[in-house]
């Protein structure tokens, strides 16, 4: 990537489509991730292996909460992708539409390079490693006959990296055209307002209290369905960390089944996590702090 | 023991056929299925087979077929079993032995009330008495847990151990680069998840914010760390003083354990936990004892150390109580020692991680009649200044037990008792939920329910009113009764389960409200969890806004909720069934009176739906 995220400056735009919030860009995911603890959650298919769920890419959607905290904090803003794009793309014209266009060429000439690029490299890789090889081989062996199995090894990574063509002046030809690049949004991001007006906050649960008070405790909070929980909470990064509570939150005065402190607690403990519950307590006589109050419980007989 | 007429009875007709069993003992599963031979509570009188070769079996048969027909015998026994209600349990409580041992291998019902399922804390103490070791279930669980619970605060350490490695080498890689970076303003030592693109001031800015948090308060990366972090604001300012009182203390009171009783140790094993102060008031005892009795308690200890044995627990509890602390003060005062030995221990396993292994040499020792003197001798001889006292692991040893001082004290009595000869009498009853007791009373009229006061018989009728009224909490006063009552619910699913020939037994430890066994808990696990979930189907409950308020909020279930109760099941290797219950509309108190229980019980209908977790790229056979 040339870009870096340097280049993002808050706030950043959140897409809202079809009630989902979005991310499509991947300076700004990794932005958030580094700066402000967002993780989000990866929901894209992979183009190359479309029909695999494991490994997801771009976009990232974000959980309302994870919007509305980054509203507060005023870091980002939300884009209604569906009115922005009514308004905007009927009255795209002359050098805004110029402009457009030209940058998805650009992008698309980028994204041939880089391309071109990889697969030069390789070529060089595959041709140095084949010259080695077949040293060896004489040096080994001679005029001896060579083992099927061997041949076709080597001559395999070969074949699939080598065009038709000499390699060299394809290359230089082919920069001709850009690559068609899908864009994310039918309008460039500088077409954004820059500082946007005062918004209604993402609608979220009760339980944004508690995604903001351990987020403010510097924790990781990704979503925790996987668990059965509302939320997965991570000391750290979560690809450097296991998540160390599974937290469910209830309103302060709401009634707790049993059932659920069993199961969750069961289930918690089984996955190494604690089982963690809390709420935003009303008459709590503090004043300062979010007043969310949090307990964690464990199964002892495990 | 147990109704032994009607199982010989039915045993004996069945072993005249088939060839009589040799004179060689039976096997376990063959004492299993003899015991457990009848499935409910009742008698039944099968004719004699027929064997086509002997016409006099013919005979036979019409003989009992006629003899029945004519005079039909009762499948009920003589005297039915009796269980008292108690409004304060919501329960059936049974003491009589012959309805307990009849219930318990009759069909499965009940459960002890000292026991995990079936009645056997009596025999339990025998065998401990008898220092037999494992003989109930409940033994072995015991043991196992212990087992597992080392294993797992072996992993603990062995995890944290590695975490703290890798903090060091990070913190290491930190300063490095900090230095290069002060050096010259290139980028080079990027670490970690930065990339190299990164811009220096970012990655200096996160680099110093995290190398200062773990130096103040070490970021939670281990259980232990995050045990030891403040939990309020209080536990802040103790620190803060701890560590000026530490500073103040020269050397050798500091390597002293008791000057650390105040601080805040992290509980690094059960024993910790358990000495852990429970309110702030018991906190402030604590210090008030720091700063004035400390020495006594050391030398309470060390005197404990020189007795013996068992009894030796009680008397260094007297000596302490001697030693002007007070009856009240006591428990606390014992549950401090622990907690030394707790902090001590933290802060030597800082250093070079052995915290855990203490831990782990407690635990070990802590097998049931392990004499605690032994545990404590070997550990005497480390370099390290840390007391044991034999009383403190007497805690520990019932570490299954309530975890309070104040329980302890409790439990010592019970061991008293335990270590005299004398006979134990039976303090162990057996419990009904409503549902068994119903069934029992109502569909098989096994059970016979006495009121507790007059202690006379509740019928039927009044026994459904009742037990619809306990089953809220607290109990209804008002006589209208609700149609998605607690224990409706519960009983219409309890019902069609036993009526198609399953064991139904409560399933409050796996989450869920029923688990359904095959024949019976003694003769394999339970295949299925079942969920009650009630199901406003009937127009009436979607005649009203209100209504359908009421009926939204009863049936609201989260996703994250059915995860949860979905993996739980699974993990246990049981197949989840959510039962739905079909909710009529309710009844006017007339109605409900002229249709009576069987009536009422007709309105309801039950729909299964079987769950299961199915992976697509797992379950391709």
């Amino acid at each position: 990537m040339a870009e870096s995220s340097d280049s993002v400056s808050e706030p950043l735009p959140i897409s809202l489509v079809a009630g989902r919030y979005l991310l499509f860009d991947i300076n700004v995911v990794t932005y958030l991730r580094r700066t402000h603890h967002i993780c989000g959650t990866l929901i894209g298919s992979i183009p190359q292996i479309p029909q695999q769920n494991v490994f997801l890419g771009l976009p990232v959607e974000l959980m309302p909460e994870e919007a509305r905290l980054l509203v507060e904090k005023e870091a980002a803003y939300i884009v209604d992708d569906f009115a922005w794009h009514k308004e905007r793309f009927n009255t795209f014209k002359g050098a805004d539409r110029a402009d457009y266009l030209e940058s998805l060429r650009s992008e698309g000439f980028k994204a041939r390079r880089a391309a071109e690029a990889t697969s030069q490299n390789k070529k060089k890789n595959a041709l140095a490693k084949q010259a080695v090889r077949k040293s060896r081989e004489e040096a080994l062996e001679g005029a001896a006959m060579k083992d099927p199995t061997d041949g076709g090894e080597a001559e395999s990574p070969f074949d699939y990296d080598r065009p038709d063509s000499p390699a060299p002046s394809t290359v230089s030809i082919s920069t001709n055209k850009p690559y068609a690049v899908t864009p994310t949004a039918t309008y460039s991001t500088s077409s954004l307002p820059a500082n946007p007006a005062q918004q209604p906050n993402p609608d979220t649960t009760s339980s944004y209290h508690l995604f903001a008070h351990l987020h403010s405790k510097d924790y990781f909070v990704m979503p925790g369905l996987r668990f059965g929980c509302d939320y997965n909470v991570y000391p750290g990064d979560p690809l450097r960390f296991h998540s160390h509570f599974a937290a469910v939150s209830y309103e302060w005065d709401e009634e707790i089944p049993m059932m659920d402190l069993i199961g969750g607690g069961r289930l918690g403990t089984r996955v190494k996590k604690a089982f963690l519950i809390g709420g935003k307590d009303l008459e709590s006589k503090a004043q300062d702090g979010d007043r969310v109050r949090t307990f964690s419980i464990e199964w002892g007989g495990m | 023991m147990a109704d032994t007429t009607p199982v010989q009875a039915v045993q004996s007709e069945a072993a005249v056929t088939p060839a009589a069993p040799s004179s060689q003992p039976k096997t376990n599963r063959q004492n299993v299925n003899k015991l457990y031979a009848l499935p409910a509570p009742l008698r039944t009188f099968p004719l004699p087979t027929l064997v086509p070769h002997n016409p006099l079996s013919l005979f036979q048969i019409l003989y009992v077929w006629l003899s029945q027909t004519i005079n039909p015998p009762s499948s009920h026994f003589e005297t039915p079993y009796y269980g008292l209600w108690s409004p304060e349990t919501r329960s059936v409580h049974v003491t009589d032995s012959r309805s307990i041992r009849g219930l318990w291998e009759q069909g499965f019902y009940g459960k002890g009330s000292l026991s995990r399922s079936e009645p056997n804390w009596m025999s339990g103490q025998k065998a401990r008495r008898e220092n037999k070791g494992k003989v109930t279930s409940e033994e072995v669980t015991r043991q196992r847990r212990a087992a597992r619970q080392q294993t797992k605060w072996e992993r603990a350490r062995k995890e944290r151990e590695a975490i703290e490695q890798k903090l060091l080498e990070e913190a290491e890689a930190a300063r490095v680069s900090d230095t290069t970076n002060n050096g010259d303003s290139a980028s080079t030592g990027e670490e970690g998840l930065f990339e190299s693109d990164t811009s220096v001031t970012v990655s200096d800015v996160c680099e110093d914010s995290s190398v200062e948090k773990y130096m103040e308060w070490q970021s939670p990366v281990g259980p232990l760390e995050l045990l030891s972090l403040p939990n309020s604001t209080l536990d802040l300012a103790k620190a803060s003083l701890n560590l000026t009182r530490a500073v103040e203390q020269d050397v050798a009171t500091v390597s002293d354990p008791v000057s650390f009783m105040g601080s805040n140790a992290a509980p690094v094993g059960p024993l910790q936990i358990l000495a852990l102060p429970n309110s702030r008031l018991e906190r402030s005892f604590n210090e008030a004892l720091l700063s004035e009795g400390g020495n006594e308690i050391v030398t309470a200890t060390h005197h404990s150390l020189k007795e013996d044995s068992k009894d030796s627990f009680l008397k260094s509890r007297s000596n302490e109580n001697g030693a002007a602390i007070g009856h009240g003060l006591n428990g606390h005062a014992t549950a401090t020692k622990p907690y030394m030995n707790g902090h001590s221990s933290i802060t030597e396993g800082a250093i070079n991680g052995s915290a855990h292994s203490d831990g782990t040499a407690y635990t070990s020792n802590f097998l049931p009649n392990g004499s605690a003197i032994s545990a404590s001798t070997p550990m005497m001889k480390r370099r390290k200044s840390v007391r044991f006292s034999p009383t403190v692991e007497k805690n520990t040893f019932i570490q299954n037990e309530p975890l309070s001082p104040e329980h302890a004290s409790l439990i010592t009595t019970i061991i008293a008792d335990e270590a005299e000869p004398a006979k134990t009498e039976e303090q162990e009853h057996f419990q009904l939920t409503l549902e068994e007791a119903f069934f029992l009373a109502y569909s098989l009229g096994a059970l016979t329910i006495l009121d507790p006061v007059t202690k006379s018989p509740i019928s039927n009728k009044d026994l459904f009113k009742v037990f619809r009224r306990s089953s809220y909490f607290p109990p209804l006063t008002n006589a209208s009764f609700a149609p998605d009552d607690p224990f409706m619910l519960n009983y219409v699913v309890y019902h069609h389960f036993r009526s198609l020939g399953w064991v139904v037994r409560g399933g409050v430890k796996f989450a869920v409200d029923f688990m359904l066994y095959n024949r019976g808990p003694v003769f394999s696990h339970a295949e299925f969890a079942v969920v009650i979930l009630p199901s406003y189907s009937d127009p009436y409950w979607s005649s009203d806004v209100s209504l359908q308020n009421y009926v939204k909020g009863k049936e609201k279930r989260t996703w994250a909720w059915f995860h949860c109760i979905n993996r739980v099941i699974t993990q246990v290797r049981k197949t989840l069934v959510l039962v739905y219950v079909d909710i009529p509309s309710p009844l006017n108190d007339g109605d409900e009176e002229d249709i009576g229980v069987d009536g009422v019980l007709a309105r309801y209908k039950v729909r299964e739906v079987v769950m299961q977790r199915w992976l697509s790229n797992r379950q391709r056979d």
